[in-house]
């Protein structure tokens, strides 16, 4: 079986893997400001001549590898007529505004958003008399880039200088930002791989959020008790399968971040590719039993095996696990982590990877893309998990995980 | 506190302990088991070749949570569904596992639990509730209450004396083929049934050609599942006609029938055969095996009370239904058989041990002047055996000459004395015909027994 994967970078190079321990042969499609320099690969400078030699190639699916992958992908499965999405649906999977607009016309709860595309707007907006808070995000973008709770008019004019017309994390030029009403309560994220319309959730998590200078920043994502947890769980998903409807996700993977309000679940965000930015198979294999980009493939390549999933039940994983975005702090230059020491012999310690090198320059270390590391952690009792998550949290802010010369 | 044993560390063993557990049963538990606890199964095997005879949703150690196996493996993140067949390995791992759990919830819960690392030999009951275990050096245990499981004795290495060294093998577990195996690229298997089947697939994935040997030169039918079948069993239930052995026997007679008429008989050619099986299996024709769990099910629950000739007859004209079953190829395995045969790696043939014989080191069939390297005989396991012998009852897997035959007025002495069986042991009395789900129903009805008190 061959497959085109759509600009494989972040988890997406986790999802190269999950193909190949299938066997499966991949073609992997850069656009060309992501291009590697050091793998084959092609890089797709028109969709036309990408679409005709993925059809010469005779690829059997066009899958998204990453958030920067979600439109390409979108025109590469409509060019060649292989199963995808919706393609008339298809902004409202990368543009945040069109997003709660989907979800509105299907009569889904969505949060009230307006989108701002000048000065003026935005001064016509705050001089409506919002609520505040406000919430203010580029309209598409990812890993918490630029993402801002706003408590006056002050903050939304400086949030707004501070995102307006300049370069998101995807590489784009933000002409746009959406002002969202702020939305109060614990937030999660609901993982899915679908296939033919029907979903399969591989995962539910609870986020442990920080608010920094008002910027909502990762500590750790944790699977749930499912029994404890029940009615929240089955309020989550059923609201999360909705969503995936309103935005005709009917293939391939999804990451969904939700908020659990007084009134039910509330959208933060859908995109239609898998959690970043790292997922390490053996770690999630270790702790739950796969991990969603080893269900992506299973999707595409035994699509029968995959259906043996679909039946609704969600159950408890195999094990209490964490991922962790392990945070510095401060910026400046790593010099050592002597911190990690200790970290690997905290019960139900898994794994570290994407641990930055020596002399590493944190400049911005409220992004949530695992640039300092990610750490997973996995055990059989929910307590003793916390308790190490407890210690590894107040380790980074102490500052004793990295030693960082502020120079 | 009330002192309960448990005999046997297997699956029947854990099952008991589990359920009893999950009935907030505060005891002193004694598990009896020689080997590994889990891993001393008769059904231990690592290899990913040997399935499961039955499928996932059969296999759960709960009588009440028939779903419990199949979540377990979902939890650990395998894509299966009721119907599976799972490698057998995954089936210790999920009894393991609940062993580890149960155990963990005993203890929190103030019981005591203890494994002794002994064989229980026989047993002796006393009035109420009382009885005395013997272990293989003469030493006695009292408790209050038991479950015995014992599995099947370990695999007898027959007593063939034709062949010798490295030529032959008997039974079909992975450690004994690998190094039998070596060297070797054409073996003969004496037997067509599951672990004949389960050998012949080890084999021939270590690319070694397999010729299967049997008195029919045909290989057994082909299932898909083992379920029981609401509709049948409520037809059992509604039948406006007083229950009776004319009732009964009827329906056996009605679903053996469609055995006797079978096309299938009329083929010879083995593959064909087994094609012809696969499709029908597929097609939802396999009519056959749809009706075994249901009656066998409703034998065992409805006719424990029933006099003595309707049990045995019963019994009679259940054995060729069971017989079937129990002997048929899982249709995963059944598809891989088809796929070997085609591509040459496997042949079935009409022939006994008695053909063989070992020339200059070679294994010849002299009927068939056919030549192999290796002779590996796998006849199925044989089980452990219950007899009395004066106030003792003794399980073994040979019956001393001396001893009498135990009736199922023993059976209820037995379980009045607080004592309850399970698996072969009672293959005499009761048409059993999958042993896992026997034990787990009989663990269960042990386990209502403390709930009722």
């Amino acid at each position: 079986m061959k497959i085109a994967l759509i600009n494989p970078v972040s988890s997406g190079k986790c999802l190269l893997k999950a193909f190949e321990d299938r066997g499966v042969e991949i073609i992997q499609v850069y656009e060309p400001t992501l291009a590697p320099a050091d793998r084959a690969c092609y890089i797709s400078e028109e969709i036309g001549m990408t679409a005709n030699f993925l059809k010469s190639q005779q690829v059997k699916a066009v899958v998204n590898g990453s958030e920067f992958g979600t439109s390409l992908t979108d025109e590469l499965t409509q060019a060649l007529g292989l199963a995808g999405n919706s393609y008339t649906l298809r902004s409202a999977r990368t543009n945040k505004y069109e997003m709660m607009k989907a979800l509105k016309a299907h009569n889904v709860r969505a949060p009230h958003t307006e989108v701002i595309t000048s000065e003026q707007e935005i001064l016509k907006f705050l001089d409506s008399s919002p609520n505040y808070p406000v919430f203010i995000k580029p309209t598409a973008s990812a890993g918490s880039d630029n993402c801002k709770k706003c408590n006056s008019r002050e903050d939304v004019i400086a949030g707004f200088r501070n995102i307006y017309n300049e370069e998101n994390i995807l590489g784009k030029t933000n002409e746009s930002l959406i002002l969202q009403e702020y939305i109060p309560g614990e937030q999660y994220i609901v993982n899915t791989v679908s296939s033919e319309a029907e979903h399969f959730i591989t995962e539910i998590y609870r986020v442990n959020l920080e608010q920094v200078n008002n910027t909502p920043i990762y500590r750790d994502i944790s699977t749930l008790n499912h029994e404890e947890h029940s009615s929240l769980i089955t309020a989550l998903t059923d609201y999360v399968l909705s969503c995936l409807d309103s935005m005709g996700i009917s293939n391939g993977a999804a990451h969904t971040e939700v908020r659990m309000t007084e009134n039910g679940p509330l959208l933060i965000e859908v995109n239609s590719r898998i959690m970043g930015p790292v997922l390490d198979i053996d770690a999630f294999s270790h702790g739950i039993g796969y991990s969603q980009a080893s269900i992506l493939a299973e999707s595409v390549a035994a699509p029968e095996q995959f259906k043996k999933r679909l039946n609704g039940l969600s159950l408890q994983p195999k094990k209490y696990f964490s991922m962790v975005f392990i945070r510095c702090p401060f910026a400046g230059k790593i010099v050592n982590r002597k911190g990690l020491l200790t970290i690997r012999k905290l019960p139900g310690f898994h794994s570290v990877v994407n641990l930055p090198p020596l002399g590493y320059i944190a400049k911005n270390p409220l992004l949530t893309t695992g640039d300092f590391g990610i750490a997973y952690f996995a055990h059989e009792d929910k307590e003793v998990l916390d308790h190490s998550l407890a210690i590894l949290h107040q380790m980074e802010n102490d500052g004793m995980l990295y030693e960082v010369r502020c120079d | 506190m009330i002192s309960i044993a448990i005999i046997g560390g297997g699956l029947g063993g854990i099952s008991a302990f589990s359920q009893l557990v999950k009935k907030n049963i505060i005891a002193h538990y004694t598990i009896y088991e020689p080997g590994a606890i889990a891993y001393a199964s008769s059904l231990r095997s690592s290899s990913g070749e040997h399935l499961c005879n039955t499928s996932v949703l059969v296999n759960s150690l709960f009588k009440d949570n028939p779903f419990d196996f199949l979540y377990y493996l979902k939890q650990q993140g395998y894509p299966v569904s009721g119907e599976s067949f799972v490698p057998r390995f995954l089936l210790l791992q999920y009894a393991r596992e609940t062993f580890a759990k149960s155990l963990i919830a005993a203890r929190n819960a103030g019981s005591v639990v203890d494994c002794i690392k002994r064989k229980i030999v026989s047993f002796e009951t006393q009035p109420e509730h009382q009885c005395n275990l013997f272990d293989e050096d003469g030493n006695q245990y009292h408790h209050d209450f038991a479950f015995f499981s014992p599995g099947p004795p370990p695999t007898q290495d027959g007593a063939h004396t034709v062949y010798s060294g490295d030529n032959r093998v008997s039974g079909s577990s992975p450690e004994k083929l690998d190094s039998f195996a070596i060297n070797k690229k054409n073996i003969a298997i004496i037997g067509t049934k599951l672990s004949a089947i389960d050998s012949a697939l080890v084999l021939c994935r270590k690319g070694i050609k397999v010729t299967m040997f049997s008195t029919s030169g045909e290989l057994p039918a082909v299932r898909t599942e083992l379920v029981y079948h609401p509709e049948i069993n409520e037809s059992f239930v509604n039948t406006k006609v007083t229950f009776s052995k004319r009732n009964f026997i009827k329906i056996i007679n009605d679903n053996t029938y469609r055995i006797r008429t079978d096309d299938q008989r009329h083929i010879k050619n083995p593959h064909k055969l087994l094609s012809n099986d696969i499709l029908r299996v597929k097609h939802g024709k396999a009519n056959w095996q749809n009706s075994v769990a249901s009656i066998i099910d409703y034998a065992n629950t409805h006719l424990k009370n029933a006099p003595t000739p309707l049990k045995d007859s019963v019994m009679r004209r259940t054995k060729p239904l069971i017989s079937r079953y129990i002997s048929s190829i899982p249709l995963e395995n059944a598809l891989k058989v088809q796929r070997l045969i085609e591509n040459s790696m496997v042949k079935i043939e009409k022939g006994k041990l008695q053909d063989f014989s070992l020339h200059d080191g070679t294994v010849m069939n002299n009927k068939k002047g056919m030549q192999f390297d290796g002779l590996l005989i796998a006849t199925g396991t044989k089980n452990f055996k219950m007899c009395k012998s004066g106030d003792k009852f003794i399980i073994n897997n040979i019956i001393p000459e001396a001893s009498e035959k135990v009736t199922p007025n023993d059976i209820k002495r037995i379980n009045k004395a607080g004592i309850w069986l399970s698996g072969s042991l009672l293959n005499d009395i009761y048409p059993i015909v999958n042993y896992l789900k026997f034990c787990v129903d009989q663990a269960f009805f042990f386990s209502q027994t403390f709930e009722e008190r």
